[in-house]
């Protein structure tokens, strides 16, 4: 033995495999062969086959066995919990090859039978392209169960990624995938445990979902006993709520999913070691960080810039280590799919509205021929509400058609409809609210969202006086909703609060804070909203010099701001508002004791506020102790205010000079100087 | 003393013969209890993991956050290595000192450990064997080492070698019978 070169050996080694493959009669062929061409080898082969243990060939245990109408004959696979034999028909009149899977654990009980026979009754009715056909199954002569399936004999999927590149491709299949998930789900049936080795594809290219859930629990023994080494070996796909023991729901299956997308993309885990620490599986998957896409896809034609991101935002979803928090169900995660492969936005929303903004600015930036800027700025206006808007499904569904209605509007306006000019964002603006009220009059909810929407935006424009019509169609829209909310009614009428600003809009706004005060009382109002409207709504009061009303709201709103689940830019904005009454009423003590309030509300909870609106606070607080003549309250709250209006404006822009102009004040007041 | 079992591990790794042998005894009194637990709690022989089993003497030697061993096939390896060594060393013991043989129980320990070993194979010849088979296929004796000693399955070997299961199969047929045929020539 020891005088064959290794050279030889692996020669040796290549034609024992290949006779490895044959059956008896083609051996005995094949060895008479190579007895005429190399007799040497022919000598080597003969005494290792001689010394060949059949049963070391396949599976220990594969004694092959008949099951039912089948007979086992040959070993195809061992898991942890079962072996699949191909098994052919051998009674009947028709000729059928199977994969036919017998469950290791050990006999079952009674009980166990009848859910084994239940689960297969569920299966058997899966019928799905994509799903490997249960065909038939049953309890052996020793108590053990066996399922027969669909033999899927084209390739594994690591084999079918290997030769597929395409970005396109993978992701159509991946979409076959869910689909079958999303199916099976609709049966009311949880895969459990989605991951490479239970997809197969068939000679065609079409992948099949195998294995579903019906073994699972079987056994609860065996699974504990294998707990430590087992287990270890497919925590890899495993979902939090698994690895806590807890059930495995739909949305175990949509964070299967997920992993599943994420390796066919980068051939690497979202839990992947990342520290080098050696951070088991489970450690990771229950705390540690979900990965990112590595930045260089091995693809072909990878997703770049908005479709990446998408991309990004979708796989996070899936990945959410709560369940409540992934899609809601597959049909959700399809549909984003399908909004990725077309280059749409995510239509459930994932991702973040101020992001798939841009992307559709962006799609659309030729269409528009107008300076994306400055449309960006509008965009970010209608955002905001958008945002609020966000928070159940139902609401996101429809922000998504108004945001269609909007675009088309915006995405329609070519430049020669304006004289040549490019479009002014009010005018585009105001276009899209008269088209929305042309084609979507028989539907007040889209008409008053996303009129509430336009307004809101036209007014952060500075645009007043346009959006005082166009709120007021909001309005006149929420009045013939079904189930018209007062809450929703109040947020419209603070906005046009704001618009009011004219002399001559006095009664007007009068007759609204009359409507706000009704409103507030009713109970379906929360605290926060009653503080914040009536607190606006008075803010414009004073701005007329309305102060009675003004002092009459803050005085109905007031109690509320006793009650504990305040939001905190509720309650700032209500201090604010009512240190600007007081201000604008010259009651310059009171209105420092409302700004210093608020200052301390946006200190307590920085995090919740941008810097301007801190900076804007101080500067009002600075205000009012000049007001009040505390010359060293008001510069200690300038210094606050200062760095973010110098950071913020330009040198000579009205509201630097203005904030410049209360810091000189207050200097000369105490005789410091300034820094 | 986890940080010294690192060190030891690490020091062997490098190439220092003598820390294997101050390991040696920890991981065989460890390995000889936990495998003495499994028989005790588990009727069930048949489902015992070695694999579970080796995973849990590293596990505990090493500290689960201190294990430096990088990745699976590192760790397999170099337990596979360990019992060959704990289990080859006490065989040759025995064949030297029948005396000593009166706390091995090769039988015992290869049923235990449910590895796919006859149980009364001469230990020390297979380890010889191997040794020649390594010189000619260095990877089918690594099969064989992780298959014997290792108590892998052939679907994990599969795994960490990246190959097919069918190939390992017959790698695994084939250097059982070349073993044969060499053990059988003595």
């Amino acid at each position: 033995m020891s005088g064959v070169s290794n050279n030889a050996f692996g020669q040796l080694r290549v034609a024992f495999h290949a006779l490895c493959d044959l059956p008896e009669e083609a051996r005995a062929q094949a060895m008479a062969d190579w007895w005429q061409r190399d007799a040497a080898l022919a000598a080597q082969l003969q005494g290792l086959l001689a010394h060949l243990d059949a049963k070391d060939l396949h599976a220990p245990g594969a004694d092959l066995p008949r099951f039912g109408p089948f007979q086992a004959r040959e070993c195809i696979g061992s898991g942890g919990m079962a072996d699949v034999f191909r098994a052919e028909r051998v009674s009947g009149d028709f000729d059928q090859v199977v994969a036919l899977k017998r469950l290791r654990a050990s006999r079952l009980d009674g009980a166990q039978q009848a859910r084994f026979a239940q689960e297969r009754k569920l299966l058997v009715r899966l019928d799905h392209p994509n799903i490997a056909r249960l065909i038939d199954g049953g309890i052996g002569d020793e108590g053990q169960a066996w399922l027969a399936m669909e033999l899927v004999d084209g390739a594994s999927w690591g084999e079918w990624i290997a030769r597929t590149p395409g970005y396109a491709e993978r992701l159509a299949v991946f979409r076959q995938v869910a689909e079958a998930v999303d199916y099976a789900h609709r049966h009311l049936v949880v895969h459990r445990d989605i991951k490479p080795s239970n997809i197969r594809l068939t000679r065609d290219g079409l992948p099949k979902l195998l294995d579903f859930g019906i073994a699972k629990g079987l056994d609860e023994d065996a699974e504990e006993l294998t707990q430590s080494g087992q287990r270890l070996l497919t925590w890899r796909y495993a979902a939090p709520e698994q690895i806590l023991g807890q059930a495995a729901t739909t949305a175990t299956d949509i964070h299967g999913l997920g992993v599943l997308l994420f390796e066919l993309l980068s051939s690497e885990s979202p839990h992947g070691e990342t520290t080098g620490a050696g951070v088991p599986w489970a450690a990771r998957i229950l705390q540690g960080p979900t990965r990112r896409l590595p930045g260089q896809l091995a693809l072909l034609n990878a997703p770049r810039s908005w479709q990446r991101r998408g991309l990004e935002a979708l796989l996070a979803r899936c990945l959410e280590k709560a369940p409540e928090r992934r899609y809601p169900s597959v049909a959700a995660l399809l549909d984003d799919l399908d909004d990725l492969q077309h280059e749409r936005v995510l239509r459930s929303g994932t991702g973040g509205f101020a992001r798939q903004w841009r992307w559709r600015v962006w799609r659309h930036r030729r269409a528009l021929g107008v300076a994306t800027v400055v449309l960006l700025v509008a965009v970010i206006g209608v955002v905001s509400t958008l945002r609020q808007a966000q928070r159940a499904e139902q609401q996101a569904a429809r922000a998504e058609a108004r945001l269609s209605a909007l675009l088309d509007v915006i995405g329609g306006a070519v430049p020669t409809e304006y004289s040549g000019h490019e479009p002014r964002t009010v005018d585009l603006l105001l276009a899209a609210a008269t088209r929305l009220q042309q084609r979507h009059a028989d539907d007040p909810l889209l008409l008053r969202q996303s009129l509430g929407d336009i307004g809101h935006a036209l007014l952060n424009q500075g645009h007043s006086e346009a959006a005082v019509p166009v709120l007021r169609a909001a309005l006149q829209a929420q009045s013939s909703e079904r189930d018209a909310s007062p809450a929703v009614r109040l947020s419209l009428l603070k906005l046009l609060a704001f618009t009011l600003e004219l002399p001559t809009q006095r009664s007007a706004l009068r007759a609204l804070a009359g409507e706000a005060q009704a409103l507030s009382s009713d109970s379906r109002v929360s605290a926060s909203q009653r503080m914040d409207v009536l607190g606006s709504v008075a803010g414009a009061l004073s701005k007329q010099g309305d102060f009675d009303l003004a002092f009459a709201l803050l005085d109905q709103a007031g109690p509320a701001q006793d009650a504990g689940d305040i939001q905190v830019s509720a309650r700032e904005n209500f201090l604010r508002q009512k240190g600007w009454v007081a201000l604008r009423a010259e009651q310059f003590r009171s209105a420092m004791t409302a700004f210093v309030e608020a200052v301390s509300v946006i200190e307590s909870q920085s995090e919740d506020f941008v810097p301007m609106r801190r900076a804007e606070a101080y500067a009002l607080l600075a205000q009012a102790a000049l007001g009040a003549g505390d010359h060293a309250a008001a510069l200690s709250a300038w210094k606050q205010a200062w760095p973010e209006y110098q950071r913020a404006f330009p040198e000579g822009h009205v509201e630097r000079e203005l904030v410049w102009a209360i810091g000189k004040q207050a200097e000369e007041g105490t005789g410091t100087p300034r820094p | 003393m986890s940080d010294d079992i690192t060190q030891l591990l690490r020091r062997w790794h490098e190439g220092d013969a003598s820390a294997l042998e101050v390991l040696l005894p920890q991981v065989y009194a460890e390995l000889r209890q936990l495998a003495a637990q499994e028989l005790r709690g588990h009727r069930h022989h048949d489902t015992l993991q070695p694999t579970a089993l080796l995973n849990d003497v590293f596990v505990r030697l090493l500290g689960a956050q201190q294990v430096d061993i990088h990745n699976r096939k590192h760790l397999f390896t170099t337990a596979s290595k360990l019992m060959r060594q704990v289990l080859v060393d006490r065989a040759r013991a025995q064949q030297r000192d029948k005396r000593g043989g009166g706390q091995w129980q090769q039988v015992e320990w290869v049923e235990a450990l449910h590895l796919p070993i006859e149980a009364d194979m001469d230990l020390a010849a297979l380890d010889d064997a191997l040794k020649a088979l390594a010189q000619h296929d260095e990877r089918m004796a690594q099969i064989v080492e992780w298959r014997c000693f290792g108590g892998l399955e052939v679907i994990e070997v599969a795994h960490l070698l990246e190959v097919d299961e069918r190939t390992v199969y017959r790698d695994w047929a084939m250097a059982k019978a070349w073993l044969r045929q060499a053990l059988g020539a003595e």
